[in-house]
């Protein structure tokens, strides 16, 4: 029950799940699939210009400021070139609320404009939550992929005549997104967060603005709700995520 | 033994390696060969360039720290060393495979036996593969698991068929040896360069895994360069033998006729090092292996050897025909001394 | 025949110095250092840092007398931000300094002991590792009154786990060692065993991990005193001034960009020389 609104905190709670789900997903999905292929390219050309500039990115990620590049984007695109809208989800009308995912909903009902509105609302947002994920995400990969190149079943691989790019893209890659799983799962926890503070500058309607305004409100029993559902979810993920990585490394696997 | 022609010869190869410390002059003027059907050793010990040899000619060396200064590397009628990467890796990809030491990490262990396998048949040779074509040629793959639970009846690994399926992990380490030999054979090679596969195995399973080597050569007439710090195992394998130390060649022959009449001082005392009963590990030489980065002037092992001359310090012993298929690198019968 | 190797730091330094970076990230650091202790010398109108107010000069855009503008009660922006570092440095400071005095003798006991003492320990920490330190933040800064100090001992608390379990991974490592044992044998105290014998093994991760550590605690400060949880105004605490210009986008950029840009700097700087320190000790850390 939350003393300020007086209504059913579980409800208000589950209200603004959704949009906070789509936002980390999105996020996620940023950060893995822009993560993966610069940490396989940076390792690859490993000292040369790529790898520089994406050891450059990396660093720039994990000590930007969410709040701040957050900020900044807004001005840049938002304010002055009018590309994208400033804050919230949407502007129009919401799809029909099936999951209650925006972008996911108005797919599923062919509701095209509200699909290309909640894309342009989520792009800013999704971005700037994804940036320290996605520099650690390559500097994982890279990292991963930098021993893999000399392991030695690599090296005999080769030799004895795998096509390269198989060995890269199949054999060493496999190999390298093991170990990063962990750290996924680690990163979802911690987005789910830390995305209050995106929440907060787009005035994104999701769960963890809830929670801040909850704390700054003094509203106990909000508070508690918001911690516990974070809690299960980060569990939840990683019980998610020691089940991959049975799946993906017959070694765990078998050696139950 | 059928001895044919030479499908391998290295004259005069000479490799350099930066590192931090200098320049390490790890291999001066080897010379090699090898016939067809033969096995050939390349005995020596640990850290004496037996593996840098070997490396080099697979063209695996890693080439900024390593330089190649001279030398030749004939194979089958090219010198692998003049052939651009594409070319190399042309006439290389198929004729001429490897066998790892440590079988334990040579197999990928995400990926089951009948995956890696499969790859290599469907696409052994090839330098890339465009993504479409692999998605496609993956639908029609039965004959390369058939092809590959075959190559396994011919490295004799009993039920086949469940070993596809299984991962490397779940297999002991002479079953992944012979997976890995089974690999090497997949193009029917003409050479194949075997960097001290027994090592890290059991000796029991070591006389399996030279049964294995031995019954292939027969049938198949496949070529080995056998490298090994065992001698016991090179006098029951090769045909001929080469005597390794710092670099360099210092005497090679017929197995038999290195073993019974040992002419090099480092040969002599490799020998005496076996122990009479079982022939496997070496007691020991008195010294050590020289520094690459400053090594002895004239002859490399004149530090160690028990019968070292004045010109030992100064000139380098030139390799020189003492007979048929022996070679021998040393003043003491240059000058017609001793026996 | 024996050549004379490089000695292992000479190797140690040969890196370091190849790694531009580092340096770069350690004259960021030493640069905010001296800013922030010498704050009152740099900024042009230090009593625009607490409550000074000067109507007249509200909002004025950057300019040579005011290179960050002036804020919505005509403060100097410039001095604003400069005294700001001092904040943030000493929050970093502060919090790691309670984190590292907590979380590692535990962590160090929870090693040596074993046992009962482990366990109690090391369920303890669990418990706190499972939750992202900036929700355990945001929950202690709740039940507490919202200032400055609170927002550190709330940081510091959720940070401590960390270096519990960094201390106590390397502890089990060390205390099998032949070292241990010998001291052991001659009679040594125990405290003396694990504080003059097991943790000096470990200054390498400590050291790496206390760098890097620095630059996040100003981030998760930042983020607190952005939310308002921190630092309260008139204060001028770097993450308080980028939500204070927030408010007046887009017109006067310049509040939340300068306060912004510091903490990025920082906090790069921070990043920087952990990494390098990382390749200088060749070492692993989480």
């Amino acid at each position: 029950m939350s003393l300020i609104t007086k209504r059913d905190v579980s409800k208000d709670l589950f209200q603004r799940l959704p949009a906070t789900l789509e936002l980390v997903v999105a996020a996620m999905a940023i950060a893995v699939l822009a993560g993966i292929p610069l940490g396989v390219l940076s390792a690859l050309h490993k000292d040369r210009t790529i790898d520089q500039l994406s050891r450059m990115f990396a660093f720039a990620g994990v000590s930007l400021p969410r709040f701040w590049i957050g900020i900044m984007f807004q001005i840049a695109f938002a304010y002055s070139l009018g590309l994208l809208p400033i804050t919230g989800r949407i502007t129009g009308d919401p799809p029909t609320h099936i999951t209650g995912l925006y972008l996911l909903d108005s797919l599923l009902t062919r509701d095209f404009p509200a699909f290309m509105d909640s894309f342009k609302h989520i792009l800013l947002p999704s971005i700037t939550l994804s940036l320290s994920p996605l520099a650690q995400i390559t500097r994982l990969i890279r990292a991963s992929m930098i021993e893999q190149l000399r392991k030695d079943y690599t090296v005999v691989s080769r030799i004895i005549g795998m096509p390269e790019n198989l060995n890269i893209y199949k054999y060493m890659l496999k190999n390298a997104f093991t170990a990063t799983l962990t750290v996924i799962g680690l990163l979802f926890g911690w987005m789910i967060g830390n995305a209050f503070v995106v929440e907060q500058v787009f005035s994104w309607p999701g769960m963890a603005r809830y929670g801040v305004n909850s704390v700054l409100r003094n509203d106990f029993n909000a508070v508690v709700g918001v911690t516990l559902v974070i809690g299960v979810g980060y569990v939840l993920i990683n019980f998610i995520v020691d089940l991959l990585y049975g799946y993906l490394d017959p070694r765990i696997r078998l050696k139950k | 033994m059928g001895v044919g022609n030479t499908i391998l010869s290295i004259q005069g190869l000479k490799v350099h390696f930066d590192t931090i410390d200098g320049t390490s002059r790890v291999l001066d003027d080897v010379e090699l060969s090898v016939r067809e059907a033969e096995v050939v050793g390349l005995v020596g010990e640990t850290g004496c360039g037996k593996s840098v040899t070997a490396k080099t000619i697979l063209g695996s060396l890693p080439m900024p720290p390593g330089k190649i200064l001279e030398g030749k590397i004939l194979f089958l009628k090219d010198n692998l060393l003049e052939l651009s990467r594409e070319e190399r890796h042309q006439v290389m990809s198929r004729k001429m495979s490897y066998i790892p030491q440590d079988p334990m990490t040579s197999l990928n262990p995400v990926f089951t036996v009948g995956e890696q396998m499969g790859d290599m048949i469907r696409w052994q040779g090839r330098r890339r593969i465009g993504p479409l074509e692999f998605l496609r040629l993956r639908r029609r793959r039965d004959n390369s698991i058939a092809k590959a639970v075959e190559l396994l009846d011919r490295v004799d690994i009993p039920a086949s068929k469940e070993i596809i399926r299984r991962y490397p992990v779940e297999l002991s380490g002479g079953m992944r040896q012979r997976v890995l030999i089974a690999m090497a054979l997949i193009g029917y090679p003409s050479l194949l360069i075997a960097d001290e596969p027994t090592t890290a195995l059991d000796v029991t399973i070591q006389k399996g895994i030279l049964e294995l080597i031995e019954e292939k050569v027969k049938e198949e007439k496949l070529s080995v360069l056998y490298i090994t710090h065992n001698l016991g195992v090179a006098r029951r394998l090769c045909h001929r033998i080469y005597v390794m130390y710092a670099g360099t060649i210092a005497e090679t022959a017929k197995t038999k006729d290195l073993l019974d009449n040992p002419r090099h001082p480092y040969t002599s005392n490799l020998i005496s090092s076996i122990p009479k009963l079982t022939g496997d590990e070496f007691r020991g030489i008195d010294g050590r292996i020289p520094d690459y980065i400053d090594p002895p002037a004239g002859c490399r092992f004149h530090p160690r050897c028990p019968r070292v001359m004045e010109i030992c310090k100064q000139e380098r012993p030139e390799l020189v025909k003492v007979g048929e298929d022996r070679l021998l690198a040393c003043h003491l019968f240059s000058t017609g001394g001793g026996s | 025949m024996k050549r004379k190797q490089k000695g292992n730091l000479a190797r140690a330094f040969y890196r370091f110095k190849k790694n531009p970076l580092s340096l770069i990230g350690l004259s960021i650091i030493l640069m905010m250092a001296s800013i922030a202790i010498f704050a009152p010398f740099i900024a042009l109108y230090p009593e625009d840092a607490g409550g000074a107010v000067h109507f007249e000069k509200m909002f004025q855009p950057p300019s040579w007398n005011h290179p960050f503008g002036t804020d919505e009660v005509g403060r100097d922006a410039f001095s604003r931000v400069i005294f700001g570092s001092r904040i943030s440095l000493m929050l970093g400071v502060v919090v790691l300094s309670v984190a590292v005095l907590i979380g590692v003798p535990l962590g160090l006991f929870a090693g040596y002991f074993g046992g009962k003492v482990e366990t109690i320990i090391m369920r303890i920490t669990d418990i706190f590792l499972a939750i992202p330190p900036l929700v355990l933040a945001l929950a202690v800064t709740a039940v507490l009154e919202r200032n400055l100090q609170n927002s550190m001992f709330a940081i510091a608390f959720t940070w401590w786990p960390w270096y519990a379990r960094l201390v106590y991974g390397e502890t089990l490592s060390k205390k099998e060692e032949d070292f241990v044992e010998v001291s052991e044998s001659l009679g040594a105290s125990r405290l003396y065993i694990i504080f003059r014998e097991i943790l000096p093994n470990m200054t390498s991760p400590l050291l790496v991990k206390i760098t890097l550590d620095m630059g996040y605690a100003i981030l998760v400060g930042a983020a607190l005193g952005f939310l308002g949880l921190g630092a309260q105004p008139p204060t001028a605490e770097w993450g308080t001034l980028v939500s204070l210009g927030r408010i007046h986008l887009p017109k006067m950029w310049w509040l939340s960009t300068f306060s912004g840009l510091a903490i990025f700097i920082t906090v790069l700087g921070f990043n920087l020389l952990g990494d390098g320190l990382r390749d200088f000790f060749d070492v692993e850390v989480e």
